[in-house]
């Protein structure tokens, strides 16, 4: 059956079913997005260097999904789609605003930017408003940098999966801080994936964590920790999670490193 | 003005399956076909067989089947042909659904593709992929950690 038979079939599914048929076979993996994706309020761009402004005011009703990779000239970005469920960006720290995004439960950011070009708080001004929301967080962890109080931002009620990536060794500190912060206030939460550099950092440089306790978690019961060196700023958080969770069931410990590549996280077969 | 004798005076055409069944139709019908339209209007001689070259004699019959009835709706109310359209869908067993869909596709039926395809989705509304892999025959070939790695993706997808 040639895939364009198969798209005109997706394009009589909902999203969310269409979605879930990328688990029924290779064939079937990648289907849904090559499909003609307006029909599916889908919008994807990548390595659109001409892209500087994008707004738009009339709402956009079918768009459910906006995919943003490596738009490099992007200045400027204000999307007005209600009905929006997810949204993937990859690209430097520019002004995003995604409004009125109600039903918006899946996110994911990253950022190539090493110096935040004053573009504080980077994930809080612009996605805060969506937080309790959100069932899906994918996030770099230099993201949250210069955030001076995390207890107070975080409330999310909703959060059942929070990946976090180290890309920078420096903000692998501000990973678990941020974590500890974004579990306290993520009742819901069972996964946690959280991907170290690969590179060797100095450890000693770093204070320790000194996390602050928290009532025991009830829902946390998967955790998952690439890049694993026994540092112990890892192994603090490691021994806060345990000591701050009832539920947790499993903690996966693997020491490759791992890289996220659009959708797909790569592990790294060497060891360094 | 005309309408009540077009299909009698209508001229007659003749498919030919990739069987080697001819197939004498009239010529409205056979024009619901996009591919048909455009090879008839590309055609010297409309008496020679038109070549349906993919599709079999007993599928081509089904289509012709379709054709014929939307060809003189007129004569039924909306509701009535939707009711037609159902019953007509829900009568093939999946392997004629397959050909079928093939065959609207390649002669650019829109209705009927319309009408499979909408069959087709709504077998696979409401089940899990366990069932519709068992419902279409499809084999699953990821590993385990390959179809964790899916379902991590958009997990909110594979919610209930």
């Amino acid at each position: 059956m040639p895939d364009e038979i198969l798209c005109h079939i997706l394009t009589r599914l909902t999203l969310k079913e269409a979605i879930a048929t990328g688990i029924l076979s290779k064939r079937w993996k990648n289907l849904w997005a090559s499909c003609p994706y307006l029909n599916f309020g889908y919008f994807f761009w990548e390595f659109s260097y001409g892209l500087v402004n994008a707004k738009n005011t009339a709402p956009h009703l079918k768009l459910k999904l906006l995919e943003l990779y490596r738009c490099h000239d992007l200045e400027y970005l204000q999307v007005f789609a209600p009905n929006l469920i997810s949204f993937k960006y990859d690209g430097k720290q520019t002004t995003l605003s995604i409004k009125d995004a109600k039903q918006l439960a899946s996110l994911r950011l990253s950022s190539p930017d090493y110096i935040l070009l004053g573009a504080k708080n980077f994930v809080f001004s612009h996605f805060s408003s969506h937080f309790s929301n959100l069932k899906s967080l994918v996030v770099s962890a230099h993201l949250f940098e210069d955030i001076s109080d995390l207890t107070q931002l975080c409330v999310f009620s909703n959060l059942k999966q929070l990946v976090v990536d180290v890309k920078f060794t420096w903000s692998t500190c501000l990973c678990y801080r941020v974590v500890a912060s974004i579990i306290r206030g993520a009742p819901l939460l069972e996964q946690l994936e959280i991907v170290l550099p690969p590179c060797i950092p100095k450890w000693q440089e770093y204070p320790a964590l000194e996390l602050a306790s928290m009532s025991p978690h009830q829902n946390l019961k998967e955790v998952k920790l690439f890049g694993f060196r026994g540092d112990e700023n890892t192994m603090e958080f490691l021994s806060y999670l345990s000591e701050n969770t009832v539920s947790l069931q499993k903690i996966d410990i693997i020491a490759h490193s791992a890289l996220r590549h659009g959708e797909d996280l790569i592990v790294d077969n060497a060891l360094y | 003005m005309a309408s009540t004798s077009t299909s009698t005076l209508s001229r007659k055409l003749i498919l030919k399956s990739s069987d080697g069944e001819k197939f004498e139709v009239d010529e409205n019908v056979a024009m619901q076909s996009q591919t048909i339209k455009h090879m008839i209007e590309d055609l010297d001689d409309i008496n020679s067989p038109i070549p349906v070259s993919i599709v079999t004699g007993t599928i081509l019959s089904k289509v012709i089947e379709y054709c014929k009835k939307h060809a003189t709706e007129d004569s039924d109310s909306d509701e009535q042909l939707k009711q037609w359209d159902k019953e007509y869908a829900n009568n093939m067993d999946l392997n004629t659904l397959y050909y079928l869909l093939l065959a609207a596709n390649y002669m650019e039926i829109k209705g009927l593709l319309e009408l499979i395809t909408q069959c087709v989705a709504d077998m696979i509304k409401g089940k899990s992929p366990e069932e519709i892999r068992a419902h279409f025959n499809i084999k699953n070939d990821f590993t385990p950690q390959e179809e964790a790695n899916i379902r991590n993706e958009n997990p909110w997808a594979f919610e209930n």
